[in-house]
């Protein structure tokens, strides 16, 4: 690792880290040997190289991920595993009610800790941590093709897993950096490259990045058949439809929505580091959340039906505040004693600043 | 037509929060707390196993409880709101509830849980008692499962029953609804049933609503679906729960069941005069089943009531049946109470006369149901003498038999009513 | 002498002339009043005649007969050898209406203390007819309570219906005689104090029975309308009938 260090890397990510040590006679998952080897790299990180961060790959349950981050003593960060599918879960059946169970189920974490959230990374869509049913109900509206599923999981991108649906694809994210934890972005999403289901393994989401329309999509110069995996060639997907040259010119590709959102984000510490508290209206396709840090208050609604709906909030703790939409940055009418009234698109999202004037 | 909305903006609010639904399932109450928890339990159970990814809802429509029914209907809801742990669901459940003035709009359950159905769009609706304790989870499927997998339009149940219990239909609603409408529906009034949104839709809009039709809604519903274009299957449920019966409760079912399909003989006469015999149901499972348990009935007051309704109705009577059958009814009350029969011909006769002077209507139309009610204990004390030691297989026998003089004469109605008395 | 006898006979001639010629004029200027009034006359038999037919039309549109048959109407009519309910009601209309007009014409006629009768005549008419209605109503609301009465007394198997029927129909036949007569003016204290003696005696009676002697009727009755208990005796299984 010091080889590393010394060059100026800024973070590990250690993999599979449940299994660090195995012992006879016991799972082989997360034993006490392995929460002291990283309480012991931990140390000697601090002592040498401070400031470089340590994040778990550790695909567990919540209460179960918690030890990792120790007292403050062990991994900086760790990826929120069980979040992840729920969040697709609840998108197809239209309601919160996985999102919220997991994030309540979710024990608080150090001060200095932070949560890793993401939508999909170079692995499979891992449906570990979920039940029977629920597996059984990811596979048959996600992956009815039998090809795309792959040890428990389903191997496929982010585009793909939702139909290409420039709005579904945008309340993914907006979920992604609004929920708590700091958002990884897995390459290609950021402008909705598609998947090869045809390579074996998990290659099929680990094709080379689409930089322009033209040789090897900008990735390399060397003669297409030396490269390590094909380029996407088809006309929805293929790298000359999908490339980050082309999004680049348009206000309104994916490409420049991502970065604005970024910037939004980055705007306010609040989404980063505050609290989370749940509202629960009563219309259950309706995910909506309060984020608090410090002075600030952020509410975030969500429409996670593919129907416009109507809501009713009850905002009454903040009454008297203002709505100021953080995109727009319109207001909003102020919060009154009666419930607050929303109406949403299909998918749409809102991020509201709370301001008392 | 009223000019408010029979949903309240309270109720349309928790509408507009289901949003659209796959199965609706609808729980009419009344001071059902003692019972109902059971019940909703057991329809929450059934969604779970048999429609796990289905989207559905429990509507509860209320007649003004006093102890507490709606809150343990609200408490089976399953939300993240509620941390409910215990129950692993896939989906949130909604089960909401709404109030009406009981008294004053009889039919309004139903006429309710019609307009909510139609509302959320529900493709497939069920109705259960909430006083049927021996409910299974298993019911939930019996009843859906046609509506959603078959295309059928009215799933009507079929039960296991006391040979004793349910006389009234033993001995006029089933065989004359057979023989007018030309199913054999078992039980054309149930209390748990399942229907399509097309037919819910269809029932939703007919005249009945706020008139006395509407005392006996369920019955609209079959004879709806026995007269349209709709696709009718039976399943069987199980054990029929026996509930405390009061006597007053005899006059209101005669208003429900025969008042009702008296009422409809004007509008569908294009149907069943047209229609001569009857078929059979599709039916899951057994069409009926008898259970045999020693009884303690009162024969004999039935025969006393039949007798002094006789002679204290019979200036009433004689407005409504021929002097030939009026006469015979006489003398039938001058026999001993053990060599008293009333024989299927001349019930079947009875009945018919009633029927065709619901059309001229010589008295009041609900007098004429009321007036019947006492004719009808002589008939169930009848069926108690001559069934009171047979099998299951001979009560069945019995029953069809009079079904088939319900058919057979059936043609006679049908003169009478075109002609005249 | 000659002289004065023609004289007085030329006097009494002229005097008879003048008389006979007074009366010849005054029934001359009454002449126009009794062709109108004969006018008058057969106007109204005209128009009564086209109202009864009219109303005979509208009143078997409107099963009036039928209506009355349920009030049992009919059934009196019949025994008193009357005709059908819309006929006699029509003829009824129709007499009234060519009475009124005989009666304008004789006003017409200028004959001293006629019109104070008149007058009182068309004071009554409205009350008749509302007398009419109200006896004929009467009969229908009797009919159609004692009927429901007697047959919700036979279906709860209390004892005696036949007896609560009638004394229901009785009961409102009288109060609705009693409320004509009073419409009509006609010894209404009378009838009014009667029928309240009547009443109030019933009650009384009630009273008593229930009171004392049918406690045990009375504690039974309400036992079975209101607490709906297993009767100790008894003990039977209720079975539904549905």
């Amino acid at each position: 690792m010091k080889f590393w260090l010394a060059m100026g890397v800024d973070a590990f990510r250690l993999d599979a880290v449940p299994y660090l040590v195995e012992r006879e006679g016991t799972n082989c998952e997360n034993l006490p040997e392995t929460h002291d080897i990283i309480k012991d790299l931990r140390a000697r990180i601090d002592r040498e190289f401070p400031g470089v961060m340590l994040l778990a790959e550790a695909n567990q349950w919540p209460a179960d991920l918690r030890p990792y981050f120790s007292e403050g003593d062990e991994f900086h960060m760790a990826f929120h595993f069980p979040l992840m599918p729920r969040m697709f879960m609840g998108l197809k059946l239209e309601d919160r009610k996985p999102i919220t169970e997991i994030l309540q189920q979710t024990p608080a974490i150090p001060e200095v800790c932070q949560w890793c959230l993401f939508l999909r990374n170079h692995d499979e869509l891992t449906l570990e941590m979920v039940t029977d049913v629920e597996r059984d109900y990811m596979y048959d509206e996600y992956a009815r093709d039998k090809n795309m599923r792959l040890n428990l999981g389903i191997r496929r991108r982010l585009a793909a897993l939702l139909d290409n649906d420039r709005r579904r694809i945008e309340l993914m994210n907006g979920l992604l950096m609004s929920l708590p934890g700091t958002p990884i972005i897995y390459y290609g999403d950021e402008i909705g490259m598609g998947d090869n289901v045809n390579l074996g393994d998990r290659n099929g989401v680990r094709t080379p990045m689409q930089w322009d329309g033209g040789w090897n999509g900008g990735f390399s110069s060397a003669d297409p058949e030396k490269l390590y995996s094909p380029l996407m060639l088809n006309p929805v997907y293929g790298f000359q439809a999908i490339n980050v040259s082309s999004q680049e010119r348009f206000d309104h590709s994916l490409l420049s929505w991502m970065k604005s959102m970024i910037r939004v984000r980055k705007s306010t510490p609040v989404l980063g580091r505050g609290s989370i508290e749940f509202l629960y209206p009563a219309n259950h396709r309706v995910l909506a959340y309060v984020r608090k840090y410090q002075k600030e208050t952020i509410l975030v609604v969500n429409n996670l039906s593919s129907s416009a709906q109507a809501t009713e909030l009850d905002l009454k703790a903040y009454k008297g505040n203002i709505l100021i939409e953080m995109f727009g940055r319109n207001i909003f009418p102020k919060i009154g004693d009666l419930p607050y009234l929303l109406t949403l698109a299909p998918y749409q999202f809102f991020w509201f600043r709370l301001r008392k004037i | 037509m009223a000019d408010e909305s029979i949903l309240s903006d309270d109720f349309l609010r928790e509408l507009i929060n289901v949003g659209e639904v796959d199965i609706l399932v609808g729980l009419p109450t009344y001071n059902d707390a003692k019972t109902v928890g059971k019940v909703v339990e057991a329809i929450r159970v059934g969604l779970l196993k048999f429609f796990p990814r289905q989207r559905a809802v429990i509507i509860n429509a209320d007649a003004g409880s006093r102890d507490g029914t709606q809150d343990i209907v609200r408490a089976a809801s399953i939300s993240d709101l509620r941390h409910t742990s215990d129950v692993r669901a896939l989906r949130t459940l909604h089960c909401i509830s709404t109030e009406y003035s009981g008294e004053t709009n009889p039919g309004r359950a139903l006429h309710t849980l019609l307009a909510a159905a139609d509302l959320v769009r529900a493709p497939a609706c069920a109705v259960i008692s909430s006083e049927s304790t021996t409910i299974d989870p298993e019911w939930v499927d019996k009843l859906l499962a046609p509506i959603r997998r078959d295309n059928i339009d009215f799933v009507t149940p079929t039960y296991r029953r006391h040979k004793f219990d349910g006389l009234l239909l033993r001995n006029l609603v089933y065989p004359m609804t057979r023989a007018l409408f030309d199913k054999r529906i078992r039980e054309p009034f149930p209390p748990e049933y399942a229907f399509s949104a097309r037919l819910g839709n269809q029932l939703l809009l007919a005249d009945i609503w706020g008139t006395e039709a509407a005392i006996g809604a369920e019955m609209c519903m079959t004879l709806a679906a026995l007269t349209g274009d709709f696709r009718v299957a039976q399943t069987f449920l199980g054990d029929k729960t026996r509930v405390d019966h009061v006597p007053a409760d005899l006059v209101r079912a005669m208003r429900q069941t025969v008042g009702v399909i008296f009422s409809s003989l004007e509008s569908k006469f294009s149907f069943w005069s047209t229609h001569q015999g009857s078929q059979p149901v599709p039916t899951c499972g057994s069409d009926h089943e008898v259970s045999l348990e020693p009884l303690r009935i009162n024969r004999k007051r039935l025969h006393q009531i039949f007798v002094r309704g006789i002679g204290d109705l019979e200036s009433v009577l004689r407005s409504i049946l021929t002097p030939e059958t009026m006469t015979q009814l006489q003398n039938s009350v001058t026999l001993p109470e053990e060599s008293f029969r009333y024989s299927n011909e001349m019930w079947v006769r009875t009945v018919y006369e009633f029927a065709a002077s619901y059309k001229k209507a010589p008295i009041s139309r609900d007098h004429i149901v009321q007036a019947l009610v006492p004719l009808y204990r002589g008939k169930a004390y009848t069926f108690l003498m001559e069934n009171r030691d047979a099998t299951a297989d001979e009560v069945e026998s019995n029953v069809e038999s009079l079904c088939q003089t319900f058919e057979q004469m059936k043609p006679e109605l049908v003169q009478v009513w075109n002609g005249g008395k | 002498m000659a002289e004065s006898e023609v004289k007085m006979w030329e006097i009494i001639v002229s005097e008879l002339t003048q008389t006979t010629l007074d009366i010849i004029r005054d029934a001359a200027r009454m002449v126009p009043n009794i062709v109108l009034m004969i006018v008058i006359a057969l106007a109204g038999y005209l128009i009564a005649y086209v109202v009864k037919f009219v109303l005979r039309a509208i009143l078997r549109l409107a099963k009036f007969d039928k209506l009355s048959e349920n009030a049992g109407a009919s059934k009196l009519l019949s025994k008193a050898a009357l005709p059908v309910p819309s006929e006699l009601l029509s003829r009824f209309v129709f007499w009234m209406i060519w009475l009124g007009f005989i009666l304008i014409g004789l006003s017409r006629l200028g004959i001293g203390g006629m019109d104070e009768h008149i007058q009182r005549f068309f004071d009554l008419l409205p009350r008749v007819f509302a007398a009419i209605f109200i006896f004929f109503f009467g009969l229908v609301a009797a009919s159609f309570f004692s009927r429901a009465a007697l047959l919700a007394a036979v279906n709860a198997d209390l004892p005696s219906p036949r007896l609560l029927s009638l004394v229901i129909r009785t009961l409102i036949i009288a109060f609705a005689v009693s409320m004509g007569f009073e419409e009509l003016g006609i010894g209404q204290e009378t009838v009014l104090i009667a029928f309240g003696l009547v009443f109030g005696a019933l009650m009384f009676g009630f009273a008593l029975a229930f009171g004392l002697g049918g406690r045990e009727l009375a504690r039974d009755y309400l036992e079975r309308r209101f607490v709906h208990p297993k009767r100790e005796e008894e003990k039977e299984d209720e079975l539904s009938p549905l």
